[in-house]
């Protein structure tokens, strides 16, 4: 899984990539939480974002979690189908605001 | 008596000495002459008396004379009667043949009394139609025509009437005839044919024409005389045709009956019936009336008519005059003669105009009934003339009418029989399709087991049954089973225990464990068997392929063979058969199912049969051997699979010479297989990666759509990942923490199974929270897991335990 996390003003950015699955979800949780502050949006680029399970489905749900706690919203943007597919699945698309890789922001 | 003749009387002249001497001689003379006179007169007195006595004789010779000849004319004429009589009798057994007979009599008596005519009149007072036979000479033939009228007669009507010979020596003076014979017929002398009752059977009559002839009394004793043999001879013509006519009539009877009984079709048996009968019988129409159940209306169903009569027409509604004119509970109706039948008033004047319209002049009808049910009328016309039907032609109509009403009756019978059966056949049909759909639902599993079966009813619905049941991918249960009896109602019980097996299928506390199978198996059949006396043997085996174990129990079922592929024995698997399934409560025999558990090698094989395939008869009645089997088996080593069964029905062919099946035969043949096994010993998520791709590139490689890849390789993942997170930390110390993973593709279908060391989890209690992913709590950071299982493969399952995890996926 390859990580980058950035703070652009209020919203933070995390760029995803590689596989989100049991094995990477801690490290996930690791790094992206204590990011979290005084932002309006956290934003998540999947377009790298390969593959995910449901423990990375887990860690996103706990991302949202924390952005509540704060008053941020959350959003995944684009998306890769296989990977919107399972945030369909497991609604998470109800929690936070997901656009697929072909879709406008 | 006198007499001329004269008498020398001897004298002596030389006795002459003196006178007195000559006195005395002449005195002498004297007394010799008187004595000589008296002697003559005594003579002449005898002579006398003996010619009286000889005229006496005479007188008597004469009369014993003329007393012989008139004995001996007696006699004469005895003989002459007696070779007549003798004669006529010699003629008349020779010949059964009553014209014949009546004919060589009138020739015979015609020559002996030598007369012009001489004639039998034999009356028929049923159909008025009087047999007459005439001999006549020369000029005074007849043609038949005119002699056939003599019956007419007065003369004719005289003598029946008395009973007594009319004797008339000139017909110009006698008061009967005279003034009324047209023809030169002078003398007639008719004498009555009587029974030994006196019961007219006819008359014969002598005829002298022209010539004035006084009949004798000799004659008549002699015509009266002929008479007695000729009556006897009449009757006795009378009596064998009678009983020719019976014996044709139960000829044509039995001829009839056998024909109608020869055929089922009830048109067939009507058709031969009319044309029989109006064949037999000589009449101009013969028709059935049937009567139609629905409607009560008649129909003419089949028609017999002669070939100069007009048919009524098959299907023409004929209500005829039947109902009308018959009395109640009439056991026939017949008319003589329509013209002067008083019934007829009772029809109105369309119903006679269609009755003569007919042609019939004279009608018979017998009802066809059987048991009290009229099915219709057996008719009869008699066309153009008149016809009184005997007794014994209706008794014999009857009879036949009988007949057919036994037969309609035993061909509704067979017809409904019929359809009855082609409803119970197609029924059966249904219920054997049915059958096979429900064994072949439970047939139709991912097998990853290599299975082959053959499966021959005896007939079209068995009482032998199969079950396959993929319990879990790497896990596969057989049952196999037979039902006592065989048919429908066996095949009703394999039904419901294929229901009853369905739901204790469902149950993992029966389905894993074999012995708990047949026992609840059992027990159900047995709750059913207090309406009937059925019973199974049945064989259960659970097959795991992972682990090459096979688990099975055995309700006194043949026991299965095994074939070891690295070995050239075949044996018998020892499974210890208890008993059979439904026979008894499990709670009334001890020990209940026994439980056994072997292994087989991959390429490992187990022939499991009902018993028709070792109870199979040979043609001389005699089982075959059971060592066929084990010889076919060793034979067979080398065949595929599925070629196993079927060689081994016609190996039994062969075996048991042709002899037909006795029984149902089901085979079913596994091989255990070779596995695609990987087995994962730390949770290393790279290897773990690492060996899902490669199921995944094997599984793409044999066929599943890309677009299937990221749904199966979540689900390997999320399965791996619980059996590493959830399976592993529970291992037993005992035992080396490792997970199993088996995995196989046929026919569309991935399927795996991921056996973990650990002791399992109650999967139960986690699938009645969260069945599906929807239900998962939104905000749950964990617990999608199994449910995402559950929304990627087609099928989930665990063991009982929990640590045996099951999944198919298919496309």
């Amino acid at each position: 899984m390859k990580l980058n996390v950035e703070d652009k003003e209020d919203r933070l950015f995390v760029q995803i990539g590689g596989q989100l699955l049991y094995s990477e979800a801690d490290q996930f949780k690791e790094e992206v939480l204590p990011k979290i502050g005084q932002h309006s949006t956290v934003t998540v680029d999947c377009e790298n974002l390969e593959f995910i399970d449901s423990a990375g489905t887990g860690a996103i749900v706990r991302l949202w979690k924390e952005c509540r706690m704060v008053g941020a919203e959350l959003e995944l943007i684009r998306v890769l189908p296989e990977v919107q597919k399972l945030l369909h699945m497991t609604r998470l698309h109800q929690l936070a605001k997901v656009t697929g890789i072909d879709e406008a922001a | 008596m006198s007499t001329n003749e004269s008498k020398i009387i001897p004298f002596e002249f030389d006795s002459l000495r003196d006178v007195d001497s000559c006195l005395a001689e002449v005195k002498k003379l004297q007394n010799q002459l008187e004595e000589e006179r008296r002697a003559t007169e005594k003579k002449e007195l005898i002579m006398t008396k003996s010619l009286q006595e000889s005229k006496q004789m005479s007188t008597h010779l004469q009369q014993i004379t003329q007393a012989l000849a008139k004995e001996r004319k007696a006699a004469l004429e005895k003989s002459e009667k007696e070779r007549l009589l003798w004669k006529l009798i010699e003629r008349i057994n020779s010949s059964f043949d009553l014209e014949h007979i009546l004919q060589s009599t009138v020739d015979e008596l015609g020559h002996y009394f030598k007369v012009n005519r001489c004639g039998i009149i034999i009356p028929n007072y049923k159909t008025s139609r009087d047999l007459v036979r005439e001999f006549a000479v020369g000029e005074w033939k007849r043609s038949q025509e005119v002699y056939s009228n003599v019956s007419l007669s007065v003369l004719y009507t005289t003598v029946t009437k008395s009973l007594k010979p009319l004797i008339i020596n000139d017909t110009i003076t006698h008061e009967l005839t005279a003034g009324h014979l047209n023809e030169d017929l002078r003398s007639i002398l008719m004498v009555p044919l009587l029974q030994y009752n006196d019961e007219l059977v006819g008359v014969v009559y002598l005829h002298q024409c022209r010539k004035q002839r006084t009949w004798s009394e000799h004659e008549l004793s002699l015509l009266q005389a002929a008479a007695g043999p000729i009556a006897t001879a009449v009757e006795k013509t009378k009596l064998f045709n009678k009983a020719k006519s019976w014996a044709a009539r139960e000829k044509l009877l039995n001829k009839l009956t056998s024909r109608i009984r020869g055929t089922l079709n009830i048109n067939v048996i009507l058709e031969r019936t009319v044309a029989e009968l109006g064949q037999a019988l000589q009449v101009s129409r013969c028709f059935i009336n049937i009567i139609d159940s629905r409607t009560s209306r008649e129909k003419i169903s089949n028609e017999y008519s002669m070939t100069n009569i007009k048919p009524l027409g098959i299907g023409i509604e004929n209500p005829l005059i039947i109902n009308k004119i018959t009395e109640k509970n009439a056991d026939y109706i017949s008319i003589i003669d329509i013209f002067k039948e008083p019934r007829l008033i009772k029809l109105n004047d369309k119903e006679i105009e269609q009755l003569y319209k007919t042609g019939a002049r004279a009608f018979l009808a017998v009802p066809v009934t059987f048991q009290r049910k009229l099915f219709g009328w057996l008719c009869f016309h008699q066309c153009n003339v008149p016809r009184n039907w005997t007794s014994e032609e209706i008794a014999f109509i009857q009879s036949v009418a009988s007949q057919v009403g036994v037969a309609i009756n035993q061909a509704e019978m067979v017809e409904k029989l019929t359809e009855y059966q082609t409803k119970l056949s197609r029924e059966l049909k249904q219920a054997a399709h049915l059958q096979s759909v429900l064994l072949s639902t439970g047939a139709d599993v991912n097998k990853n087991l290599s299975i082959a079966v053959s499966y021959y009813p005896h007939h079209n619905v068995s009482g032998d049954f199969y079950w396959l049941c993929e319990l879990a991918p790497h896990m596969v249960g057989i049952l196999i089973g037979d039902v006592s009896g065989k048919g429908p109602a066996a095949a009703l019980l394999t039904g419901y225990i294929i229901g009853e097996i369905k739901g204790l299928l469902e149950n993992q506390e029966t389905s894993w464990n074999p012995e708990v199978f047949l026992t609840a198996l059992s027990n159900s059949i047995y709750e059913q068997n207090q309406y009937s006396d059925f019973y199974a043997t049945a064989w259960y085996g659970i097959f795991d392929i992972v682990k090459g174990k096979v688990i099975c129990s055995n309700a006194g079922h043949p026991c299965p063979y095994l074939v070891q592929k690295d070995s050239s024995a075949v044996r018998k698997i020892p499974d210890e058969p208890g008993v059979p399934i439904g026979l008894l409560s499990t709670k009334d025999f001890s020990g209940g199912f026994v439980r056994k558990e072997f292994y087989l090698n991959p390429g490992d094989r187990m022939i499991i049969f009902t018993d028709g395939l070792t109870e199979q008869r040979q043609l001389d009645g005699s089982f075959i051997p059971e060592v066929w089997l084990r010889e076919a088996l060793l034979k067979l080593k080398n065949y595929k699979l599925n070629e196993i069964p079927e060689a081994l029905i016609k190996i039994l062919n062969i075996v048991s010479k042709g002899a037909p099946a006795d029984d149902d035969r089901l085979i079913v043949a596994v091989e255990m297989p070779e596995n695609k096994k990987i087995t994962l010993t730390e949770n290393d998520h790279d290897i773990i990666k690492e060996k899902i791709k490669f199921i995944i590139d094997d599984t793409v490689n044999n066929g599943m759509p890309r677009a299937l890849e990221a749904s199966l390789k979540l689900g390997l993942l999320e399965a791996l990942y619980n059996a590493f997170r959830h399976g592993l930390p529970k291992t037993p110390k005992d035992k080396n923490p490792n997970i199993q993973l088996c995995w196989w593709i046929r026919e569309n279908i991935f399927s795996c199974s991921i056996i973990d060391s650990g002791a399992g989890f109650n999967w139960q209690k986690t699938l009645k929270n969260k069945s599906k992913i929807k239900d998962v709590d939104i905000t749950s950071e964990g617990g999608r897991g199994i449910p995402l299982l559950l929304e990627i493969f087609n099928k989930v399952s665990w063991n009982p335990e929990g640590n045996e995890l099951g999944l198919t996926l298919k496309w």
